[in-house]
């Protein structure tokens, strides 16, 4: 649990950062008034485009002002209180109508470098994603493209991932890529809600939350890629493959593999096998 | 002939299409290269030269005592692009940013176009007495420069340079003007990319750092029966007195290439550790000393 000051200070943080954010939004906006003038007084499509790219640009620092707003809001609230403290994934499922929503970053070979949910559910489904090393993340940043799937299509797309989610209670879901730009192959990773509401994909709104994460809140020179202390980087895990990569004498990412597999067919999180891992109370050698 | 409107057309189109398909060269070198070889022939000046000032030029700036003059001075020079159609013009230019004298630094100082101006005029030798030199001895005897202005900072300059006396009209020069507008906002846009990628490289080494780091603490761990913040701190050790960065060390370690604790680094605090190693397992394991 991190100090009430921190969560303070995080709120202070957070309100800087979504009056910042609404700074840009204006500057975009005045820039795409400016050419929106200009296409009309010279009828140049070219204006038309370069208002549109500002207008974009708009939107995006509008998404990420509501998502530092909301969180602000809400570290706010905990600070009076005790227990667990805000998450800054919290906002971003509430924006996607959702109490659940998880986003993972990706290396360019794919493999999860670390990640956030919202919920106990969009948790063990970012599980699932990493065990099983398939999901609608996986698919929505290799293939740099929207996923959205329901009921019965999700186990049809997923043969281990699919049944696994449903059997969560689960029957939708919708990703994005995380692309800071759009005209390059760059890609941070992902983003997936699930059971959103209704219209979230078809109006663009989950694109729309997904680039303000991507080109302001996680990349910015204003950013914070820990999402206020939010950011999962599975060191326990990551620690307990290197420990029984010695026990069991294999290379470390063998060791990795085997504590996922163990940990899915077990039913159990792979944290908490990592944790039995480094306690000595299992011993997968 | 082709009329000027025509080749302004032209001149766009080529302008947009640059960096379609090219991945690995610089886009930004290529559109100067384009603006440079189109605006010569739109405005009919006899010589162009595209000066792009370096990037991190709005830091630098901040830092001096000058306070706005974005002007090139000494070693900094080198980070200066200039292309041109002309081979002697970029050597001048390259010279000019590096003096911090001559239509360019000068045009960039002002952050305004310099309209047409003889180069063996009162002012000129005065201002620019280096650059006037030189130019006038390769022919020249006019210059002007167009301003390639980003929204914050002014990004390069367009110097344009011709042998006749009453070349450059101002029509001409406005022609010339549109296509610099049109290269300024494809260079702000190109730089913006590539701070982009750079930020997505730094945080995915920041992100994987951390994961090698954590499974190198988790294998110092088992071999030395140490707490995780031992091995984190024989790790940390080992990177210090070594002078290397600790996650090229981190991967080492998981790669069973290096050791650390196990008698490989005598007097650290791992050395006792190793006497109260418990399982007989990792005796005969990859990442044992020998």
């Amino acid at each position: 649990m991190k100090p009430v000051e921190d969560r303070s200070t995080w709120a202070a943080l957070a309100w800087a950062r979504a009056a910042r954010a609404h700074d840009r939004a204006q500057h975009e906006a005045a820039l795409a008034k400016e050419y929106e003038f200009q296409a009309a007084r010279t009828d140049d499509a070219m204006y038309l485009q370069l208002a549109e790219t500002h207008r974009r640009m708009e939107a995006c620092h509008l998404s990420s002002a509501r998502l530092q707003e909301s969180y602000a809001r809400n570290a706010t609230r905990w600070t009076a209180r005790t227990g667990k403290g805000p998450q800054f994934m919290s906002g971003v499922a509430e924006a996607c109508g959702t109490s659940s929503a998880t986003l993972a970053l990706l290396a360019a070979d794919h493999t999860q470098l670390a990640f956030a949910a919202s919920d106990a559910p969009s948790q063990a489904a970012q599980d699932l994603e990493y065990m099983l090393g398939e999901g609608p993340c996986t698919d929505a940043a290799g293939q740099r493209r929207p996923v959205h799937l329901t009921g019965t299509e999700i186990e049809a797309h997923w043969p281990g991932y699919g049944p696994a989610l449903t059997a969560l209670g689960i029957g939708e879901v919708a990703a994005v890529p995380l692309q800071p730009a759009d005209d390059t192959g760059q890609c941070l990773g992902a983003l997936a809600a699930f059971d959103p509401r209704p219209g979230l994909v078809e109006s663009g709104a989950l694109r729309a939350i997904g680039a303000a994460l991507a080109r302001t809140v996680l990349l910015d020179p204003d950013a914070d890629p820990t999402l206020y202390g939010g950011v999962d980087h599975r060191d326990t895990i990551n620690q307990a493959a290197g420990m029984l990569a010695v026990r069991a004498s294999c290379p470390v990412p063998h060791a990795l593999a085997l504590i996922k597999a163990r940990a899915f067919a077990d039913g159990v999180s792979p944290r908490q096998l990592a944790e039995a891992v480094i306690s000595g109370d299992l011993n997968l050698v | 002939m082709t009329t000027p409107p025509q080749r302004v057309a032209d001149a766009l189109v080529a302008l947009a299409g640059v960096g379609d398909g090219a991945e690995s060269v610089d886009v930004s070198v290529l559109l100067a290269t384009t603006l440079a070889d189109r605006t010569h022939q739109v405005v009919g000046a006899d010589a162009c030269a595209v000066v792009l000032a370096p990037e991190s030029e709005g830091q630098r700036t901040r830092k001096t005592r000058s306070g706005s003059s974005p002007a090139p001075s000494g070693a900094a020079a080198e980070s200066w692009q200039v292309v041109s159609s002309h081979p002697g013009l970029r050597q001048l230019e390259r010279d000019a940013t590096r003096w911090g004298e001559g239509p360019a630094p000068d045009c960039l100082r002002r952050r305004a176009s310099l309209p047409p101006i003889a180069l063996d005029s009162t002012p000129t030798r005065t201002r620019w007495p280096r650059y006037s030199a030189r130019a006038k001895d390769a022919g020249f005897s006019r210059v002007a420069v167009l301003l390639l202005s980003g929204a914050r900072r002014p990004i390069g300059a367009v110097v344009l340079l011709s042998t006749g006396a009453d070349t450059m009209s101002r029509q001409a020069l406005e022609l010339g003007r549109s296509l610099a507008d049109v290269a300024s906002r494809s260079l702000v846009h190109e730089a913006e990319l590539r701070r982009s990628r750079i930020r997505v490289a730094q945080l995915e080494h920041a992100l994987a750092s951390r994961i090698v780091i954590e499974q190198a603490k988790g294998v110092i761990a088992a071999q030395l029966s140490a707490t995780m913040d031992d091995a984190f701190a024989l790790l940390r050790a080992h990177a210090r007195t070594h002078g290397r960065l600790l996650p090229e060390v981190a991967r080492e370690v998981i790669d069973g290439k290096l050791a650390i604790g196990t008698g490989q680094a005598p007097g650290t605090r791992g050395g006792a550790a190793v006497r109260t190693s418990r399982s007989a397992t990792h005796e005969n394991g990859p990442l044992d000393h020998r």
